[in-house]
C-alpha cells in the first residue's frame, strides 16, 4: 500500500479506452514512453485500463517523471513568469506613488535652475501620469542678478500634458492654469547657485539698472562724473599716459648707460692725445724721426676717429628716438583733445539733440528703452538656454543593419517641448483689479511650428491700464525676432531727476502711452512711442523764481504731447527722434539757463579730464624732458671727440710737411753729390782723350 | 554556455516536450532573427515568448543559427520591405502608423524591419508545421536508430563525451531515464 501511495495521481484509478488514449497516450510524444505505459497498464475484466499491481520502485520513478512531463506540457502560458511580471508592475506603480512626485519635482527644479541660473523651489507636486496632469502648489525662481529677490513666483498650477506625445518622449503641454503669478518678489534666503557668477547673469540686459548718462540740466558735476565713469573705457589718453612715462624712463635709462660708456671712452682720449701734443716739430731733425712720429700720430688719430664715429652713430640713434618722442607728444595732445570732444558729445544740449524737449526727454527714453531692451535680451537668453536642454539628441538613429532604408511619411512634426497655451486670469474686471497673462507656442524647436511664441499681459488696477502684447520669433525663416505693442492709460508718475536745474524739485501727473517696438533678425530694434502727459503739477524749489513759476504756469495748463521714433543698434546704442510741443511751451523761458548749463558742464568736464590725467601727464612730461636733455650731453661728447680728432689731424699734417721738407733736403744733397761725382768722372775722361 | 544551450536543445528534442512547443520556438526564432533588434516590435515579441510555453533553449539556439544567414537575406528583405512600404494604396495606413507614437517606435518604416516582419510572418506557419513534422519524424523514426547505432555508441564512450555527459549529467540522465 505504501508503494501505491507514491504513484502519480494522473495514473491512479481506471480509464476507459478513450480516456486512456486521450488523457495519457496522446500526451506522450516519445515512442518509448508510449510503449512503456502500454506495458505497465493492464485491462481489467470490464475492459478498463489500470496500472499493474506488480510495479517496482524503478517503475514508480519513471511514472513520476512521465507524469511531470505531461503536466509540464499543459497550457500555453507560463503563469509563474506572468505573476512575477505583475508583481514587478505593481512595485513600479507603488514606487511611482511613493517617490515619483519627489523625483519629478527635483528634476523640474534642476532644469529650471539650469535655465535661470538661480535656485528654483517647487512644492506640492502631484503627477497624475495616467490623466496626463501635473499639479503643484507653488514655484519660486530666484533672480540670478538679485539673489534675495525672485524673478517670478507662481501659486497653484495645473498643467495638462499630451500623454500620446509623452510616450514619444515629447513634452507637449496643452494648457496651463495658474492661480497666482507674481514678479520680482522678496526671498528670505539667497537664491544664488553655488559656482554661478553674477557677471554671467549680468551679461543679459546690461542697461537694466544703470543710471542714465548725460542727463540734461542735472547738476553739472554729477553729469560730468557720470559721463566719465560710463565712458572711461572708451577714452584713450589715460591709457596712453599710463604707458608713456615708463617707456621714457626705460629709454632714459638705456641712454644713460650709453652715455656712461661714452664718458669712459672720452676719458681715455686726453691720455691718447698727450704724446701727440708733446711732439715738437722743430726738434725733428731727420726724415726717419719725422716718419716715426707720423706713424705714432696716425695710430692715435685712428683710435680717436673710431671713438668719434661711435659717438656719431649713437647720436643718430638718439635723433630717431627723439623724433619718436616728439610724435608721442603730438599723440598725447591729440588724444586729450579727442577724448574731450568724445566726452563732450554726451552732454545733452538742444543743438545736438534737436530741441529742449529732446534734451530733457532723451535720457529718460534711453533709460526706459534700455530697460525694455535689457528685459528682451534677458528672456531671449533664457529661451536660448531652453533649446539645448531638450534638443533632439543627434546620432540616435541607430543603423539597424547594413541594409535597410527608412521610408518616411507625412507627419505632424511635434517639438520636444511645446507649451501650447497658457492662460492666467486673476482678480475681477468688475472690481477693476484684473491681471491677465496669455502665452502660446512656447517651444524648444520653433522651426517645427508655423507660429511664433505669442503673449499678452494686461493689468487693470482702478483707472490704470497697462497692456503688453506681441510675439517672440526664433524660427530660422523669421522676418522679425520680436514685436511688441504696449499701451498704458492713466498711469501716475513722479519725476524727480533731470529737472532740478529748472528749479523744479519734482513733477507729478498722469501719462498715457501708446507704442510699438520690433527687433529684427540681428537684434536691431526700432519703434515709436506716443506719450501724453497730463494733469501736471510742479513743486518748485524756489517759489520766487520767475523762470520756474513761468514753466509751472505753462505746463499746468497745457498737456504735453511727445512723439518718439527710436532705433536700438546691435551694440545697444540708441538713436532717438523726439518731437514735442514742449519746445514751444518752455523754450523761450529756459533758453538762457540751458546755454549756461551746457557751458558750465563742458568746462567742468575739461577740468575733470585734466585732473584725471594730470599726475600721469606730469610724470610723462618730466620723463620726456629728462630724455630730450640727453641730446645736449651726447652733442658735448661728440664735440669733445671731434676736438681731439682735429688736434691729431693737424699734427699729422704738420708732420707730413716736415717729412716732405726732409725729403726735399735729402733729394738736394743727393743731387749735389751726384753732380760732383759726374764732374769728377768727366775730368778723368778728358785726361785720357 | 553554448554547450549548455545545445544540451538543453538535445534534451528538449529527445524528451517528452510537446512537439508544438519546440516547433513554435523555432518559428519564433526565425521571426525574431529576421526582424532587426532595437525596436519596440522586436522587444515586445521577444518579451511575449517569455510568457508562452515554448522551449526557450530551442528558441535561443535557433535564433543564433538563423542570425548567421542574415547577411545573405538582408538584401532580399530590404527589397521586400521597401516594396511593401511604397505600395501607394497602403500609403494612408502607413502614414497613420507613422503618426502614432507606439507604431513609430516599432520602426516599421524601415525596409528591413518590414521585410523581416512580413517574411517572418509568412514563413511562421510553414516553419511551424515543418519543424513539428521533423521533430515527430525524429522522435518516431530516427532517434532510436541513432541511439542504437554502433558508431554513436562507440563515440559516446569516448572520454571527452563522457566528461560532457558528467558535466551535463542532469540533462543526459533524463535522456537515459526515458530509454
Amino acid at each position: 500500500m505504501s508503494e501505491e501511495k507514491k504513484i502519480p495521481k494522473l495514473f491512479k484509478g481506471t480509464f476507459t479506452e478513450e480516456q486512456f488514449r486521450k488523457k495519457i497516450l496522446s500526451k506522450l510524444y516519445i515512442h518509448e514512453y508510449r510503449n512503456y505505459i502500454n506495458q505497465v497498464f493492464t485491462r481489467d475484466p470490464e475492459g478498463k485500463y489500470k496500472l499493474k499491481e506488480t510495479l517496482d520502485k524503478k517503475d514508480i520513478t519513471r511514472l513520476k517523471s512521465i507524469s511531470k512531463s505531461i503536466k509540464g506540457n499543459q497550457g500555453f502560458v507560463l503563469r509563474g513568469k506572468l505573476a512575477l511580471i505583475l508583481i514587478f508592475l505593481i512595485a513600479v506603480v507603488v514606487f511611482n506613488i511613493v517617490f515619483m512626485d519627489r523625483i519629478v519635482e527635483r528634476a523640474i527644479e534642476r532644469n529650471l535652475e539650469t535655465i535661470f541660473e538661480a535656485k528654483a523651489d517647487m512644492t506640492g507636486l502631484d503627477l497624475q501620469i495616467l490623466k496626463g496632469r501635473l499639479l503643484f502648489q507653488s514655484l519660486e525662481v530666484a533672480n540670478s542678478r538679485k539673489p534675495f529677490r525672485n524673478l517670478f513666483e507662481l501659486g497653484e498650477v495645473d498643467v495638462q500634458l499630451d500623454l500620446q506625445q509623452l510616450v514619444r518622449n515629447k513634452v507637449v503641454i496643452n494648457n496651463v492654469k495658474l492661480q497666482e503669478i507674481r514678479w520680482d518678489t522678496e526671498r528670505e534666503t539667497s537664491g544664488a547657485l553655488p559656482g554661478v557668477s553674477a557677471a554671467k547673469a549680468g551679461e543679459m540686459g546690461e542697461g537694466e539698472e544703470e543710471s542714465f548718462v548725460g542727463a540734461f540740466m542735472e547738476d553739472a558735476g554729477e553729469v560730468v562724473a557720470d559721463v566719465i565713469k560710463k565712458e572711461m573705457a572708451n577714452i584713450k589718453s589715460p591709457k596712453l599716459l599710463e604707458e608713456l612715462p615708463g617707456k621714457y624712463l626705460n629709454l632714459k635709462g638705456e641712454w644713460d648707460k650709453t652715455l656712461r660708456e661714452q664718458k669712459k671712452d672720452l676719458e681715455n682720449l686726453p691720455k691718447l692725445i698727450e704724446p701727440v701734443k708733446a711732439i715738437d716739430i722743430k726738434n725733428i731733425k731727420t726724415a726717419d724721426q719725422a716718419l716715426t712720429a707720423y706713424k705714432m700720430v696716425d695710430d692715435t688719430y685712428k683710435k680717436i676717429k673710431l671713438t668719434e664715429e661711435n659717438l656719431t652713430g649713437s647720436f643718430n640713434k638718439l635723433k630717431a628716438d627723439l623724433n619718436m618722442a616728439n610724435e608721442d607728444k603730438k599723440s598725447v595732445s591729440t588724444s586729450i583733445s579727442n577724448d574731450l570732444a568724445h566726452l563732450s558729445s554726451f552732454i545733452k544740449s538742444p543743438e545736438t539733440v534737436g530741441g529742449i524737449a529732446s534734451a530733457i526727454l532723451d535720457p529718460y527714453m534711453e533709460k526706459y528703452l534700455g530697460e525694455i531692451n535689457g528685459k528682451f535680451k534677458r528672456w531671449n537668453y533664457y529661451f536660448e538656454k531652453l533649446k539645448p536642454m531638450i534638443k533632439r539628441k543627434e546620432g540616435r538613429n541607430l543603423v539597424l543593419r547594413d541594409y535597410g532604408r527608412d521610408v518616411t511619411y507625412p507627419c505632424v512634426a511635434i517639438p520636444k517641448f511645446w507649451l501650447q497655451n497658457l492662460d492666467v486670469s486673476l482678480g475681477s474686471n468688475q472690481e477693476r483689479n484684473l491681471y491677465i497673462v496669455k502665452a502660446s507656442d512656447i517651444t524648444s524647436d520653433p522651426n517645427l511650428l508655423h507660429n511664433p511664441t505669442t503673449f499678452s499681459i494686461k493689468r487693470t488696477k482702478s483707472s490704470e491700464e497697462v497692456e503688453w502684447a506681441g510675439f517672440i520669433d526664433k524660427r530660422e525663416n523669421r522676418e522679425k525676432s520680436a514685436e511688441f505693442d504696449f499701451k498704458a492709460k492713466n498711469i501716475p508718475f513722479i519725476l524727480g531727476e533731470g529737472i532740478k536745474a529748472l528749479k523744479v524739485s519734482n513733477a507729478k501727473g498722469t501719462y498715457n502711452l501708446d507704442g510699438d517696438l520690433s527687433f529684427d533678425r540681428v537684434g536691431r530694434a526700432g519703434g515709436t512711442l506716443h506719450l501724453q502727459l497730463s494733469n501736471l503739477a510742479l513743486d518748485l524749489i524756489d517759489n520766487e523764481d520767475k523762470i520756474a513759476a513761468s514753466i509751472k504756469s505753462v505746463l499746468s495748463s497745457n498737456p504735453v504731447d511727445i512723439m518718439v521714433g527710436y532705433t536700438i543698434n546691435e551694440d545697444g546704442k540708441y538713436t532717438l527722434k523726439i518731437k514735442s510741443n514742449l519746445d514751444k511751451l518752455i523754450a523761450g523761458t529756459i533758453n538762457k539757463l540751458v546755454t549756461e548749463w551746457v557751458a558750465e558742464t563742458k568746462v567742468k568736464l575739461e577740468a575733470e579730464l585734466n585732473s584725471l590725467i594730470r599726475a600721469k601727464l606730469e610724470e610723462y612730461e618730466g620723463n620726456y624732458k629728462g630724455f630730450i636733455s640727453l641730446e645736449e650731453d651726447l652733442k658735448g661728447n661728440l664735440l669733445e671727440a671731434k676736438t681731439y680728432t682735429e688736434l691729431a689731424e693737424k699734427k699729422k699734417q704738420e708732420l707730413q710737411a716736415k717729412i716732405d721738407e726732409k725729403k726735399a733736403e735729402v733729394k738736394g744733397k743727393v743731387e749735389e753729390k751726384a753732380k760732383e761725382e759726374v764732374d769728377k768722372l768727366k775730368d778723368k775722361i778728358k785726361l785720357r782723350f | 554556455m553554448i554547450i549548455t544551450w545545445f544540451a538543453k536543445v538535445f534534451v528538449a528534442i529527445n524528451s517528452n516536450k510537446k512537439t508544438s512547443q519546440v516547433a513554435l520556438a523555432i518559428s519564433f526564432a526565425f521571426l525574431l532573427a529576421l526582424v532587426p533588434k532595437t525596436n519596440l516590435f522586436w522587444i515586445s515579441l521577444f518579451t511575449l515568448t517569455f510568457f508562452l510555453k515554448l522551449n526557450q533553449a530551442v528558441e535561443m539556439v535557433f535564433l543564433a543559427v538563423f542570425s548567421l544567414f542574415l547577411d545573405f537575406l538582408d538584401a532580399f528583405l530590404d527589397k521586400i520591405g521597401f516594396a511593401i512600404l511604397t505600395v501607394s494604396s497602403l500609403g494612408d495606413f502607413f502614414t497613420k502608423l507613422f503618426n502614432s507614437p507606439f507604431f513609430y517606435m516599432t520602426k516599421y518604416y524601415n525596409s528591413i524591419v518590414m521585410g523581416g516582419l512580413v517574411v517572418g510572418l509568412v514563413m511562421f506557419l510553414p516553419i511551424y508545421f515543418v519543424s513539428k513534422y521533423l521533430v515527430d519524424v525524429y522522435r518516431d523514426r530516427v532517434r532510436e536508430k541513432i541511439a542504437n547505432n554502433k558508431f554513436v555508441k562507440a563515440v559516446t564512450k569516448q572520454p571527452i563525451l563522457v566528461g560532457i555527459k558528467n558535466k551535463f549529467g542532469s540533462a543526459v540522465r533524463f535522456y537515459d531515464n526515458i530509454r
